[in-house]
């Protein structure tokens, strides 16, 4: 096992290298560059070759590349050019922000989502399994910016449940239920889709697993029904739904900039999309290779929860 | 101006509470321009009693992160408008009049108490304020003046700054100035190279803001923008990049201690959670408001709308070389095609104001304008475009950026155009750019096969028609992406730019202004009325016809 992971861990760096050359390519085919951005559509050619000398853009693309590259293999993932903050920091706090709403969205998911999907598999065709289907289907459709501001019309507005937005209240005392609070409708709306995905594939799975030889010598064993469908089927039918949450978190690790825009959750989604927008290139190599790090490890855990669910996969 | 009663009814408080409010000592510079706008105003808005209330934090929803809090490191309105609370430049323009009342924001004494400019137009000598200090506690001097403009010009400074040299280059004219003198201790002294009228306006501009040297030794450039050092009315407490920028009151401010204790910035990007925070009460006032909330929040009793005007300019650039527009024929009929009471009123919900010629609000260009502007006669139009040889129109190419800094609501705007364009037989076919490639492609200068790209733009100075309309800043030269060349617009420009005397000058301008806006070399569109919105706890706030806004003398109730 442990020779199996440093193997994933050694191959994943080759990876990681040519996700850093393919963003710097795309950077540079992209029209527009930090000084004619920074500078804004005012600025005289002038002044914006007088920057685009101060900061190296006028090397040869390679150059450029092998500087990143250089800083970064010595730890130094560089300033960001428009912030004027080192690049870790900046990437650090915001990825542990996005960490948070991710973990939290999908702990809603697997809670919802596994319960549904399990009694809905129980109870085929029944009345609560079509609702819970539909209700799943309604769920998947939906897009998050859609479903964000109406969670906030009805629950923040209306209800004055919940805050607005951000990630702690900037008027009060902070701390764990504050964050608490503001966490929730992010949560759900980032969480909406996983859950659907969740329900539906544990429904499915379940479904598949319900019917086998094992699971009618289980009843016939005279377990109860519950420890018949938690201990042997789910388990079993666990191995897709691991697969697809495993994808989904790494997915939006990166990719809850929508959620994150509106509810004004500073993540790692909202940095990347203004870094691009600014053309920030050490901003947006720092963002890109850490989503892609955590990508790879998610991974790898996932391969790692195979062998737990199922003691007949084993690596060596 | 159905804005003025927002505005004034904002001031909440009564003839005789504005006398007090002066007798309270606050400043005569504050009490009169409210005096008179009241004055204006007819009767005086009935309110109870109140005097103003020192303390609270005030928590204000941006549309962007102001980023990195040090002047000339970012032209972002966010960023700028930070820095207009922070820092003191050498001149100030007045916030405190409100754009119902100014065109132009006056000019006043910032850091400098006074300043004189020699009948040449070369040396500007500037008589310091004595005993300000920044909020590290050393003193603003000559000295503290010249290392800020040294290390924005000098590459050899040990704190010189790309970035700092390339923006007050390009907004300031920082290459015009040939050196700077420490002549004594509270006079500085800036030579320039050639006459620059607009420098003194130019410096009002806070990319010029002061820091500190002292803490810029002490931290080095990178670190001390993580905690920069000013001498503004607020004082830098902490900054959570993306979250909030948190100032305190500076007790020690030379104009005079502002009442707020905190001011909490926060970037809430998203215009509908903007509104919805603002209506939530988690944030006392927001900026750049959607035009579809305009009237939600004005119809909402616990909220006032003000309308701040800013200098700023929302048009299409046409190409004066492509077959379609090359004919000045053809561009009249594009301006008379366009229907701006309807955009103004129906796609802008009355957040924008016509344009009639190329000077924006906010520009000594703007007021007693000698041009009547285009009115919307799709009739004429046609006529036009048949006599210039196109009876049945024609079919053109145009670029717009999808989103950006002054470009309003680009999409509906344009559509709306296009439309307009079309019932006189013009065909618009739009590439709708991301604005960091709008840009890359704008700045080579339109190309053949397009006729057209809109863009906005923001000046208080009326040198600028000179950035705009002079043919000697064809790409890649300048910003004259529409090829426009007329001769005589040229050497009016030229006469202006030489001209000290200011009445001389801008009547240059406005000549020059009259034949550009005979050639119609754009389609001169809008004024963006830059609506700011804010809660009825927040006392005294002035909307000025600026981006940025003072917030000394604001209270919460």
């Amino acid at each position: 096992m442990g020779r199996y992971v440093a193997n994933r861990i050694a191959l994943a760096l080759p990876v990681l290298l040519g996700i850093s050359i393919i963003v710097f390519l795309m950077l540079k085919l992209v029209p527009g560059d930090p000084a004619t951005v920074l500078l804004g559509p005012q600025a005289e050619p002038r002044d914006i070759e007088m920057l685009r000398r101060a900061w190296g853009l006028d090397q040869p693309i390679y150059r450029q590349y092998f500087t990143w590259l250089g800083h970064v293999l010595r730890g130094d993932l560089g300033l960001s050019l428009e912030q004027r903050i080192p690049v870790a920091t900046l990437v650090l706090t915001r990825f542990k922000n996005t960490a948070i709403l991710t973990f939290a969205s999908v702990l809603i998911s697997c809670a919802i989502g596994l319960t549904a999907g399990v009694i809905s598999a129980t109870r085929p065709y029944s009345v609560f399994d079509r609702l819970t289907m539909v209700l799943a289907l309604f769920g998947n459709s939906m897009p998050a910016f859609w479903l964000g501001l109406v969670l906030i019309l009805t629950f923040s507005l209306g209800l004055g449940w919940f805050p607005v937005s951000g990630m702690q209240s900037v008027r009060g005392e902070g701390g764990f239920l504050d964050l608490l609070r503001h966490l929730i409708l992010p949560a759900i709306t980032l969480g909406g889709a996983t859950t659907a995905i969740v329900a539906r594939l544990t429904r499915s799975s379940m479904l598949e697993v319900i019917r086998q030889d094992y699971v009618r010598t289980a009843r016939a064993k005279g377990l109860y029904e519950r420890r018949v469908v938690v201990g042997h089927a789910l388990r079993n039918a666990l191995l897709p739904v691991v697969t697809v949450v495993g994808l989904q978190v790494g997915f939006l690790l990166g990719g809850a900039v929508l959620t994150e825009t509106v509810f004004s959750w500073p993540g790692v989604g909202l940095q990347v999309f203004r870094a691009i927008s600014t053309r920030d290139v050490p901003l947006i190599q720092g963002s890109v290779l850490l989503i892609a790090v955590s990508f790879v490890f998610i991974n790898l855990l996932v391969d790692v929860l195979y062998a737990y669910f199922d003691p007949r996969i084993r690596y060596s | 101006m159905a804005d003025g009663s927002d505005a004034r009814t904002s001031n909440g408080l009564s003839r005789r509470e504005l006398l007090r409010y002066g007798v309270l000592g606050t400043g005569a510079a504050l009490t009169a321009p409210l005096w008179s706008s009241l004055a204006l105003a007819g009767p005086a808005p009935v309110a109870p009693a109140v005097q103003p209330k020192k303390g609270g934090t005030m928590v204000i929803a941006w549309e962007a992160d102001p980023g990195v809090l040090v002047p000339g490191l970012s032209t972002g309105g966010a960023t700028v408008r930070a820095l207009v609370l922070m820092y003191d430049s050498l001149v100030h323009e007045d916030y405190t009049k409100p754009a119902t009342q100014v065109d132009t924001p006056p000019l006043i004494p910032g850091l400098a108490e006074r300043w004189n400019i020699s009948s040449d137009g070369l040396t500007y000598t500037f008589n310091l304020r004595r005993g300000v200090k920044f909020h590290d506690g050393t003193e603003v001097d000559a000295e503290a003046i010249k290392f800020n403009f040294d290390r924005a010009m000098d590459e050899r400074h040990p704190h010189f700054d790309a970035t700092l040299r390339s923006i007050n280059t390009s907004l300031v004219g920082y290459h015009v100035i040939r050196e700077t003198r420490v002549v004594d201790k509270y006079t500085f002294q800036m030579i320039l190279r050639e006459p620059f009228p607009s420098m003194l306006r130019n410096l009002a501009t806070r990319t010029t803001g002061i820091v500190s040297p002292a803490a810029m030794r002490r931290m080095g450039n990178d670190r001390f923008a993580l905690n920069p050092v000013g001498s503004g009315p607020f004082k830098f407490v902490e900054q959570e990049r993306g979250v909030k920028a948190v100032l305190e009151r500076n007790p020690d401010y030379w104009g005079g201690a502002p009442l707020l204790d905190r001011v909490v910035i926060r970037p809430v990007i998203e215009a509908s959670s903007r509104v919805a925070a603002l209506l939530a009460g988690e944030v006392d006032l927001m900026v750049v408001i959607p035009p579809d909330s305009v009237y939600q929040l004005r119809f909402n009793r616990g909220i006032t709308v003000a309308f701040a005007g800013p200098p700023h300019i929302w048009f299409w650039m046409l190409n004066n070389r492509a077959t379609q527009t090359r004919d000045k024929r053809v561009r009249q009929a594009m301006n008379l095609a366009v229907n701006r009471e309807g955009l103004a009123k129906d796609i802008m919900r009355n957040t924008a104001t016509i344009a009639k010629g190329p000077f924006p609000p906010g520009n000594p260009g703007y007021e007693r304008s000698n041009v009547a502007g285009y009115t919307y006669d799709p009739a004429r139009a046609r006529r036009l475009l048949a006599e210039a040889g196109f009876p049945n129109g024609f079919e053109m190419r145009a670029f717009y950026p999808a989103s950006g800094t002054g470009m309003m609501v680009p999409t509906p705007m344009n559509e709306y155009i296009q439309a307009n364009l079309r019932d006189v037989g013009i065909r618009v076919n739009f590439e709708v750019m991301e604005f960091g490639a709008f840009i890359a492609r704008a700045r080579l200068g339109l190309d053949d096969q397009t006729a057209a790209l809109q863009t906005s733009w923001s000046s208080s100075d009326p040198f600028w028609l000179e950035t705009m309309f002079h043919s000697d800043l064809h790409p890649p030269r300048g910003n004259v992406r529409t090829w426009y060349k007329n001769p005589e617009v040229d050497r009016l420009l030229d006469q202006a730019r030489r001209e000290l005397n200011d009445q001389r000058r801008l009547q240059l301008y406005r000549q020059a202004e009259k034949i550009i806006f005979d050639d119609a070399p754009w389609i001169f569109v809008v004024h963006d009325r830059s609506p700011i919105a804010y809660r009825a706890k927040v006392q005294n706030f002035v909307a000025p016809p600026s981006w940025s806004f003072d917030l000394k003398n604001v209270w919460l109730r």
